[in-house]
């Protein structure tokens, strides 16, 4: 080992954050800036996945602090091993081997074998004969030779055995235990010594203060208490992060000490490629554009009779800028999805600023951008240099089928994003209380009233200022509440997106550790931040139950003999226009909750494009930036509209001289101060993210110097940037508006016109929006359709049609599970209604309490007379 | 043997909606408060449909099972509530601002049936945009149980 490699500051090696979950009590941000005070120049993070690898390394680098990404996985005699990514060779390797031990579930569980190690090994280095491992145990029990024969069979197995470390720790907190460690300590070196390894100093750090042990034992205690799980917790406070002096106490090794530096100087070479793109390859480059163009072009001929040059143009434009940015592979990969998605009529539609581009509109459907104004740059741009969002909706019903012809597209490419939960404020309190051995009662009297989540404050100033809680018996529980502010914000629990499906380049699990969700597909361990950063593709196959809704309400149509051409609909049907404004918008898409109601009152729409501001505007943003008061004022001519200069009326003259959309601050970038529009993107983002940034300064200099080069006056380039300023971070973005619109007007048309068929595809989809059936039901009857009881010879699995009104389920009686209401209507249908309550019994095995909510709740109204003595025998009435 | 029909045990509406409520996720014969409305409309309690006619800025009082409550952000960053309740004739959207949450917050999130006073809001040309100002909410469910046995 060369000395002039080492670094004199201790580096921390073994390192366990919040992502090893219900174990680690800090995120990967908080230890790179105790590091940083420390003054260390480098830190590991070695948790049992490499859930928290992308967010670690980023911010470590933004600190200055050389990240190392590790992982601690259990090799075939059970020890835990820490492995190291020395580069990203190497880190492939080890994404390698954790998906080894996430294979069958999102949690490690497997063990990896010699064959695995040996296999996938190049490039890592490994620290054994730590804390659990039986190397150590060996060593404290005196059987050297046993800890031997462990350590050369490990060392036999690695591909580089010069990259293998033994560990001495020292987390003995008294003098007692203390001494034992050190004794270990004396043995592990000797035999190491022996065999020509070296030997590294760590600390097991699972907490960063040791006065966050508390936390650490109190996840534990959930893990006991919420999961079930045997697990021990650490035995006492030293597991910190501790500064080298520290360390040099602890472990009197200076050569292991040193060690750490040399570790890091091995790894420093080491890199996530961060910033660039790194899409799947489907065909060879060259063919992509042409085969693009041929589709868009023959799409175009086949829905414009004939194509106008102003489409044609747009095309031409939107076509070359695919082209330069090399994207034309992922459209057609989108194509092929949606291509599946028609084949198998599987509803569909596109969300986001993609509905912008006219590409995109011919290739997979939704609103015409060009018919409806929508700005292709707000999408894609010569600027932009990450990968652009193609969001995709589904009928939730079907979104698996479209994610597993992913899968089965792309076999080993694909995996699905993961999702981390994070603990929130409430559950935070019931888990804590929990933990604490509150009884459960006495857990929901203390969790009454807390918010879910906190937006802004944290869960000591909310008990100090919402009135609700100013009595609630949770003020006394400082222990709780303590803890359970420390917990709130910390990863709690990895799942699956809900719709994010990446292709890698190459295999997926050179890219990312994969496990196995509960449905069976390979989940890895990057959430959408994370896949962004590494430039991966994503593509969001998403649930819309809207989708659903709609689908099931067209087949009751369908069975009717009513056929609509439903996505062909006219746009300016006037009784649906009637409905809106009447503001009876349940069930409604987008538009029924309280404020969109209101604001329905308000602005009264009559055309597709009121639709699409009415989305816009009951928006965080819009509310936030004072949009709505103007722009409803403006519209009902209570206020005047005002233009900061004629040249920008062809852009405000849509939304009344607000700014409402996000294109809108691009089109008089570009227009006013002609920019190009990926300028102007650059402008708007940069005023939505960092408004104080020096790029924010210097994009303002270059907007007000083009504009003065055009000509307009001070004055008004002035109250132009104060316009733009003042609104661009609270615009929305129209396409996707328009996208959604397009779904509000196709939902409001079938309520307008079928609403039975509506109500009872929006019942039979599941939670659709905002309201429980319950509540569709009564607007049902107030409508005048009649809402008949279940009942066990007329209602099926479903709310179904009754003559004009609805039929309601089995399932909505208390106690009758989809299992039990299928065994009832199975038996009806294949032996004849059930005449009586004897019958039923005779025929289903029923508990009594089931038969006398059955009778309660009317689902045997109507059976004959003479059997209901039974019926009050059951009742005991 | 007695051989009374299933019918008897639901026949009013009150004892209906009292039995539904106990044996079902959903309301079939009608809303539950349809039965109480006689003893509601003595208070002066008006319905989601009266105040489509009751004149903006009127003293108003409402009851209504709760459906709805949202804090979304603001401006001014002060915490405001938009509630939806729902009577037999339709829903009623209420806002509640920090001074009147001092004492009502409470109950709006913990009760299941409240009577509302407020004053109205009829905004928008054609006088659609209701909303109910809250002064003051007052948790029911459990004497208007009462009522129903």
């Amino acid at each position: 080992m060369e000395q002039n490699e080492t670094m004199d500051a201790f580096v921390h090696l073994e390192v366990q954050s919040a992502y090893s979950f219900l174990w680690g009590t800090f995120n990967p941000e908080e230890l790179v800036r105790e590091v940083a005070a420390l003054g260390q120049q480098a830190v590991a993070l070695t948790d049992s996945g490499l859930y928290g690898a992308v967010r670690f390394y980023k911010a470590a680098l933004e600190a200055g602090i050389q990240p190392i990404l590790g992982a601690g996985v259990s090799i075939w005699d059970e020890s835990p091993v820490t492995l190291l990514a020395s580069d990203f060779e190497a880190y492939k390797n080890l994404c390698r081997l954790v998906s080894i031990a996430f294979e069958g579930g999102t949690s490690p569980r497997n063990l990896i074998t010699r064959q695995d190690l040996s296999h996938w090994s190049r490039g890592l280095i490994c620290l054994a004969g730590g804390r659990g491992s039986l190397i150590r145990s060996s060593l404290e029990k005196g059987r050297v030779d046993a800890a031997k024969y462990r350590l050369l069979e490990l060392r036999d197995t690695l591909q580089d055995p010069d990259r293998l470390f033994v560990v001495l720790q020292n987390h003995g907190q008294s003098p007692d235990t203390s001494g034992e460690a050190l004794r270990v300590m004396g043995l592990a070196a000797d035999l190491a010594a022996t065999l020509g390894i070296a030997t590294v100093a760590t600390n097991l750090v699972t907490f960063l203060r040791p006065e966050d042990y508390i936390l650490h034992k109190t996840l534990i205690d959930i893990q006991h208490h919420h999961h079930h799980r045997k697990v021990s917790p650490l035995s006492n406070d030293r597991f910190s992060l501790v500064s080298g002096e520290e360390m040099q106490r602890r472990v009197p090794y200076p050569q292991a000490l040193e060690n750490t530096g040399y570790i890091a100087a091995l790894c420093r070479s080491f890199s996530l490629p961060v910033g660039g793109l790194h899409p799947p390859s489907l065909q060879p480059p060259a063919e992509a554009p042409a085969k693009l163009k041929r589709l868009v072009l023959a799409e175009a001929a086949r829905r414009y009779h004939p194509v106008s040059l102003r489409y044609l143009r747009r095309l031409e434009r939107e076509l070359t800028v695919i082209e330069q940015l090399k994207l034309g592979d992922f459209f057609l990969l989108v194509r092929k999805v949606i291509d599946f998605a028609r084949q198998k009529g599987i509803r569909h539609s596109v969300r986001g600023s993609a509905a912008g581009s006219l590409v995109v509109y011919l290739l997979l459907g939704g609103v015409d951008p060009v018919a409806h104004n929508l700005l292709f740059e707000r999408f894609v741009n010569e600027g932009r240099s990450d990968m652009p969002d193609i969001d995709l909706d589904f009928d939730s019903d079907r979104r698996d089928e479209v994610i597993e012809y992913l899968m089965e597209l792309f076999p080993r490419q694909t995996a699905m994003v993961s999702t981390i939960h994070t603990f929130k404020t409430r559950s935070a309190v019931r888990l804590v209380a929990r933990a604490l051995g509150y009884p459960l009662d006495e857990i929901d009297r203390l969790a009454t009233c807390l918010p879910w989540s906190l937006r802004g404050r944290d869960l000591n100033r909310a008990l100090e200022t919402l009135p609700e809680l100013k009595e609630s018996p949770i003020q006394q529980e400082t222990r709780l509440i303590r803890l359970a502010a420390q917990l709130t914000g910390l990863p709690f629990q990895s799942s699956v997106h809900l719709g994010g499906v990446i292709i890698a380049p190459e295999e997926i699990r050179s890219w990312t550790p994969v496990g196995t969700s509960p449905k069976g597909l390979p989940v890895g361990q990057l959430d959408k931040d994370d896949v962004d950063a590494l430039g991966l593709l994503k593509l969001d196959v998403l649930g819309l139950r809207m989708h659903t809704a709609i689908r099931k309400t067209l087949e009751i149509l369908d069975e009717r003999g009513i056929h609509l051409d439903f996505d062909r609909i006219p746009l300016n049907d006037r009784k649906t226009y009637a409905l809106l404004r009447s503001t009876e918008s349940v069930g409604v898409f987008q538009l029924e909750s309280p404020g969109q109601r209101n604001l329905l009152g308000h602005l009264q729409p009559r055309r597709f494009e009121d639709l699409i501001a009415e989305i816009s505007l009951f928006r965080p943003g819009p509310v936030e930036g004072n949009i709505v008061g103007p722009f409803v004022r403006r519209r009902n001519d209570e206020e005047p509209v005002r233009i900061p200069h004629e040249d920008l009326l062809p852009v405000l003259a849509e939304t009344y001289g607000v700014i409402l959309f996000q294109e809108q601050v691009l089109r008089i970038v570009h227009r006013f101060a002609g920019l190009s529009y990926a300028e102007a993107d650059a402008f708007r983002r940069a005023m939505t993210k960092d408004r104080k940034s020096q790029k924010m300064e210097l994009l303002k200099q270059r907007f007000v110097q083009a504009a003065v080069e055009k000509g307009y006056s001070r004055v008004v380039i002035n109250n132009v940037y104060r316009m733009v300023a003042a609104f661009a971070s609270f615009g929305f973005c129209k396409a996707h508006a328009a996208s959604f619109a397009h779904i509000t007007y196709q939902s409001a048309f079938l309520k307008a016109h079928h609403p039975q068929a509506f109500y009872l595809g929006l019942l039979n989809a599941g939670q659709v929006g905002s309201y429980p059936p319950s509540l569709i039901l009564n607007e049902a009857r107030r409508r005048g359709i009649p809402v008949h009881p279940p009942h066990i010879n007329a209602s099926g699995l479903e709310y179904q049609p009754d003559g004009s009104g609805i039929r309601v389920p089995l399932v909505v009686v208390n106690g009758v599970g989809p299992e039990m209401a299928r065994r009832i209507v199975a038996e009806r249908e294949r032996r004849g209604a059930f005449r009586n309550l004897e019958d039923l019994s005779a025929r289903i095995s029923l508990p009594d309490r089931i038969k006398k909510v059955l009778i309660q709740a009317g689902a045997l109204d109507g059976l004959p007379e003479y059997e209901w003595g039974l019926t009050q025998e059951v009742c005991h009435v | 043997m007695s051989k009374q029909r299933s019918s008897e045990f639901s026949s009013s509406p009150a004892q209906k909606a009292l039995t539904e409520a106990g044996s079902m996720s959903v309301f079939c014969s009608g809303h539950p408060l349809e039965a109480l409305r006689p003893r509601l409309a003595a208070e002066g309690i008006v319905t989601a449909r009266d105040l489509r006619r009751i004149p903006s800025g009127s003293q108003v009082r409402v009851t209504g099972m709760l459906v709805i409550v949202h804090t979304p952000p603001t401006r001014s960053k002060k915490r405001v509530m938009f509630i939806t309740l729902e009577d037999e004739t339709g829903l009623i959207d209420l806002v509640m601002f920090p001074k009147a949450q001092l004492h009502s917050a409470r109950p709006v999130l913990t009760a299941e049936v409240v009577t509302v006073e407020g004053k109205l809001q009829r905004q928008g040309t054609r006088g659609l945009s209701i909303s109910v100002v809250v002064d003051k909410v007052i948790p029911r469910w459990t004497g208007l149980l009462a009522d129903l046995l």
